[in-house]
């Protein structure tokens, strides 16, 4: 392509200087040959100039012509190579479009950056073009997208505030009819049944990266969190769970910790044979709470469980639109509560063959276990502080006598990882007047404290209001006050009262009773 | 008796209403029927402290166990456990049968204090 015009410009001038000499040597040669006078001679020589002119003519003229063509030649060849060069810009334009910017349309990923269209202003009108057509859809989809799940949120927060409505009115009729075994029967079923329908309703909002419709205000023991996620599955039955670590998990993230465990148990139960148990075992480490689940099940082939532990350890995000015909909400709820809370979840297999889902809760999101409220209700209200209640006192870390700014969890973990029954004092101790335990950090599976198992009175007494101000006696930081009392609880108490005449509490009371009438008879 | 520490809030207002993660059917094993009749709401329960807590005992059970120290009514043990009085008396019969809880029904004869001494209660009381 350097220059192809100086190659036919030689032949052409050859061709052009062979073809004069030529019909100049005929016109020479020819009145030899034919002639037969000086006129016919002149005749021919006349005849042979003008012929050389004209082809002479001829020849300077197609010499013109040629380089009219040369010019036209280089002119198209420019031409080409233009048009190549635009073609190859509007190809790569074009296999842009098709190849990045529109799956990256479908697939809702990063927006490819537009081709450059390399000077070519018809592309570049056409790219702008395609450029705000694009945006326009992609803005279209995610409005439609947001709109979708704005529903779907709404409908599943609907359907979940509706089932928790029903557990409320089964948990209402129990208590109405505190003696009938039916109505339990009747309430059981009726609750496990709406707490299926509103962890359904809870995984949809889950999916769309919603928090859960239901909170909890207080830590739960980790055993509790797992009987509560089994209470949300159909065969709550097979679940058996086993150890106690004495670690509760912190209120916050109690029920996004219970879904995830429903759905991992939800699962386990399904791919197990329906006469095989669900084991659960929970373990306390150094970085915090283990919880694992074993199914009986076949397991999966390496790639289906790569891909299930992507999912569920939130690697791989699955929205509401990738769940496809047969839609399977389990493990993507798994993924989206770790990608959002920091759980750790991971699935391998199991030693009995199946599957083993693994749970990690940090241990910045777990406590020690309190002190039972009902416990701790019925053992601050004793008036009179028993002796032995000292030893509790001295064990007892109170995270409430934390220094300021020092991190509860930090405080407490020492004792908790250190696992000794005796915890060292608490960095700034301050005095106390009632000494009754607000929390107990010891990672004791035994909730109840053995110190109180001595001579308790039978029936636990209740402090008035009146004496307790007057007293002065301090109420409990974060201990609720004492809920009002009703007809049917002071029935209860009542009862429980008159059934216990024979204990010597009853005695001594009427026995004050009749000594003080008999006082007041003799002194009148 | 409404729990202000569990509860969901959609039953602030409830009255008589607690919510807790753990169901009832899964605390009896979908159970409702106690396994023996004889337990009423104003049956006192005791423990016997000699036998041992099983290791799988739940939560609730411990609770229990540890409220009937001294002797407590099943409907006061319920109160204070905040779950219904016919759910307790099915985790309270299953103690029984293990040994864990004893039943006294009400109290014996002999330990009635004779009407003398009812009298002058009643007439102390009068004078108050």
């Amino acid at each position: 392509m350097a220059s192809p015009t100086p190659a036919p410009a030689l032949p052409r001038r050859a061709g052009l200087l062979i073809s004069v000499v030529g019909v100049a040597a005929y016109v020479l040669v020819s009145p030899l040959l034919f002639g037969d006078g000086l006129d016919g001679t002149l005749w021919w020589v006349a005849a042979g100039v003008v012929a050389v002119g004209v082809v002479v003519a001829g020849a300077l003229t197609s010499a013109n012509t040629a380089r009219d063509h040369d010019a036209e030649l280089n002119r198209l060849d420019d031409r080409i190579r233009d048009l190549e060069r635009i073609c190859e810009t509007r190809r790569l334009t074009l296999e842009n479009l098709v190849e990045a910017q529109l799956p990256a349309l479908t697939t809702g990923g990063a927006v490819p950056p537009m081709p450059d269209p390399a000077g070519d202003e018809v592309t570049a009108a056409v790219i702008t073009r395609a450029g705000a057509q694009l945006a326009r859809v992609r803005d279209d989809r995610h409005a439609r997208h947001d709109a979708v799940q704005a529903a779907v949120v709404t409908l599943g927060r609907k359907v979940q505030s509706s089932a928790h409505r029903i557990q409320e009115e089964a948990a209402r009729m129990v208590h109405r009819h505190p003696a009938d075994a039916d109505v339990l029967h009747t309430s059981m079923r009726l609750d496990h049944a709406a707490a299926q329908q509103a962890r359904n309703a809870q995984s949809l909002a889950a999916l769309c990266g919603e928090w859960p419709g239901q909170q909890w205000h207080q830590a739960l023991p980790l055993s509790d969190v797992v009987r509560g996620a089994a209470g949300r599955i159909t065969a709550y039955q097979r679940v058996e769970v086993s150890g106690d670590p004495g670690v509760a998990v912190s209120a916050r993230v109690v029920e996004p910790l219970i879904h995830v465990l429903a759905e991992l148990l939800a699962n386990a139960a399904q791919s197990s044979p329906p006469t095989t148990q669900v084991l659960v075992s929970l373990r306390h480490v150094q970085r915090g709470a283990v919880i694992e689940i074993d199914d009986g099940g076949v397991g999966l082939d390496d790639v289906r469980l790569e891909r299930v532990r992507d999912i569920a350890s939130g690697r791989r995000p699955v929205g509401l639109a990738d769940l496809g015909e047969i839609p399977q909400t389990g493990l993507p709820v798994v993924g989206a509560y770790v990608r959002r809370h920091g759980f750790r979840v991971d699935i391998t297999e199991s030693v009995y063959g199946g599957l083993r889902a693994i749970v990690l809760v940090p241990t910045e999101m777990t406590e020690p276990v309190a002190l039972s409220g009902v416990l701790t209700h019925a053992l601050t209200r004793r008036p009179d502080p028993l002796p032995t209640r000292e030893p509790i006192t001295s064990g007892t870390l109170d995270p409430l006598d934390a220094p300021p700014g020092v991190d509860l969890v930090e405080f407490a973990t020492p004792v908790l990882s250190s696992g000794e029954s005796t915890a060292p004092e608490p960095p700034s101790p301050r005095p106390r007047s009632d000494p009754a335990p607000a929390r107990d950090p010891r990672p004791d599976p035994e909730p109840e404290p053995e110190p109180y198992a001595g001579d308790l009175p039978a029936l636990p007494r209740r402090r008035s209001r009146r004496t307790e101000a007057l007293a002065g006696t301090v109420d409990w930081p974060g201990e609720q006050p004492e809920p009002p009392q009703s007809a049917e609880a002071a029935g209860q108490w009542m009862g429980a009262f008159l059934g216990a005449t024979t204990t010597d509490m009853t005695h001594d009371l009427i026995r004050d009773i009749t000594h003080d009438a008999t006082q007041d008879t003799e002194n009148r | 008796m409404a729990d202000p520490d569990f509860h969901d809030h959609v039953a602030d207002h409830a009255d008589h209403f607690a919510d807790h993660p753990v169901r009832s059917y899964v605390i009896t094993s979908g159970r409702a029927r106690p396994s023996r009749n004889t337990i009423r709401p104003e049956t006192l329960l005791r423990v016997d402290p000699e036998v041992p807590v099983p290791v799988s005992a739940s939560r609730r059970t411990r609770e229990l166990l540890a409220l009937c120290r001294g002797v407590l009514s099943l409907a006061e043990a319920a109160a204070y456990l905040k779950l219904p009085v016919s759910l307790v008396v099915v985790i309270a019969s299953d103690l029984v049968d293990s040994g864990h809880l004893s039943i006294r029904s009400g109290p014996p004869r002999h330990a009635l204090p004779d009407r003398d001494l009812l009298e002058k209660v009643l007439n102390g009381l009068r004078k108050l």
